[in-house]
């Protein structure tokens, strides 16, 4: 765990990930005094435009630096040494994750903090960075997975992004695919979180609703690792 | 090291029945033209192709070193040598460090920054740290100079001198490997591996194809 955590602080993994979400926040900012011409911006406006940016482009901006952890240990074969080091195909895959998840825990962090602390909302940055955290971990078992499944870089990018397009189009057809594309502006669950930002629900009772977030984030994870629990020999293949 | 009617598939038949001893404490290099399989059956050992018939050796003191064995790049020299400290002896390791010269090498250098050579030093004393019972070299001096393949045909000459119960398979193209390192030579062509007497026997063979 140590290697990745060298490995993680070294390639700037984590700097980029911090980087890439104050970008969102700045976007989201941007887009508000830009497109939709607010000319004073308040924290609940910002909150649902950052909101949207995590949502909308995600897929775009985070895509490329996960994928790319998984996609360097293939181009450089890398998984002998991981193999030396008594790991498997499931333990590799967790700890990669760990970091991956440790580097959108960073990111999420400051994101919430720069959305809250020039507003002095400082109450809020709990919820906020639960719900904006329960995208990311959405984003990083899927890019985890297919960063793990296909060893080469553009294939993985776009099945990604294609996987994503599909989901939105899927969940349109019926309320019950919503989970294709679970955090899409078009569904319930970003109703939900425009709703409590108009005050229409407390504080409290959306934090239970995004522990809901995390619960359907638990669901995909043990789906995931059931196909790399499938998929395990793509490793070697990838790696050797 | 036993293969016993070990055969080998992937695409087309790479090897069939073949059943060969590699001798412990000598250096079994191994050569054939290229496509005849020789990387395939080094990674079959690792587990990348499925094979049939039996390998005798212990699969948990087994090391493959090739250009598909790296370290990742973003470690340092440093962080290498504390990952080996925990798989051997500190002596092991002063050994190993101080025959491959790596007092030599800043510690705090990160491994891309590292010569090829330098790299595969560090390659070497890292893999070589877990005192296995059979090493794999597979093409492992391409890309290294003259000066840098002497350096390590004289360790690995040393180290089997050392270790008389490890058996080291040297799958190779370079004959300078043969001309530096004695050893047992083996050929491998027509989907079988054939010993050879001596070396300039298997150098005629292997210059001349089949």
């Amino acid at each position: 765990m140590r290697v990745e955590w060298r490995r993680g602080i070294r390639n700037y993994y984590f700097i980029l990930m911090v980087a890439v979400n104050i970008l969102n926040v700045l976007l989201g900012y941007i887009l508000l005094t830009t497109i939709d011409k607010v000319e004073k911006v308040t924290f609940l406006n910002l909150c649902e435009s950052v909101y949207t940016v995590y949502t909308q482009f995600g897929t775009l901006l985070f895509s490329s630096i996960i994928i790319m952890q998984f996609y360097n240990d293939y181009k450089e074969k890398n998984v002998v040494f991981y193999i030396s080091q008594k790991r498997n195909a499931i333990t590799y895959f967790f700890s990669k994750f760990f970091v991956v998840l440790s580097g959108t825990i960073a990111g999420t962090l400051f994101s919430t903090l720069l959305i809250c602390i020039p507003y002095g909302e400082l109450s809020w940055i709990p919820v906020l960075f639960f719900k904006l955290e329960a995208v990311m971990v959405y984003y990083s078992i899927i890019m985890s997975t297919i960063g793990f499944l296909f060893e080469n870089f553009l294939v993985g990018f776009f099945i990604n992004f294609f996987a994503w397009i599909i989901g939105i189009v899927v969940s349109d057809i019926s309320v019950g695919f919503e989970m294709f594309a679970y955090y899409d502006a078009s569904s319930t669950d970003y109703a939900k979180f425009v709703e409590f930002l108009d005050g229409k629900k407390y504080i409290l009772k959306y934090l239970t609703y995004v522990g809901f977030n995390y619960c359907f984030n638990m669901a995909v994870f043990a789906v995931c690792i059931l196909l790399i629990f499938i998929l395990r020999k793509r490793w070697l293949k990838n790696g050797i | 090291m036993k293969l016993e009617k070990y055969s080998l598939k992937v695409k087309n038949e790479l090897l069939t029945d073949v059943s060969v001893d590699f001798r412990q404490g000598r250096i079994s290099h191994l050569l054939g033209q290229n496509g005849v399989g020789k990387s395939c059956l080094a990674k079959s050992f690792l587990g990348r192709y499925q094979y049939d018939g039996q390998m005798q050796y212990n699969k948990d003191s087994m090391v493959v070193i090739g250009s598909y064995s790296n370290i990742p790049t973003e470690l340092k020299v440093k962080d290498v040598l504390s990952i080996a400290s925990g798989r051997c002896k500190k002596e092991l390791l002063d050994e190993l460090g101080y025959r491959l010269k790596i007092e030599l090498i800043d510690t705090h250098s990160k491994l891309k920054r590292l010569s090829d050579g330098q790299k595969q030093k560090i390659k070497l004393l890292y893999y070589l740290s877990c005192k296995p019972e059979v090493v794999i070299l597979d093409e492992f001096t391409n890309a290294l100079d003259k000066e840098s393949c002497k350096e390590i045909y004289s360790f690995f000459n040393e180290y089997v001198k050392k270790n008389n119960l490890c058996t080291v398979i040297n799958i190779t193209h370079n004959l300078s490997d043969l001309e530096y390192m004695d050893g047992d030579y083996y050929l491998l062509h027509n989907k079988k591996i054939d010993k050879v007497q001596d070396k300039e026997q298997i150098i005629k063979l292997y210059v001349e194809g089949d």
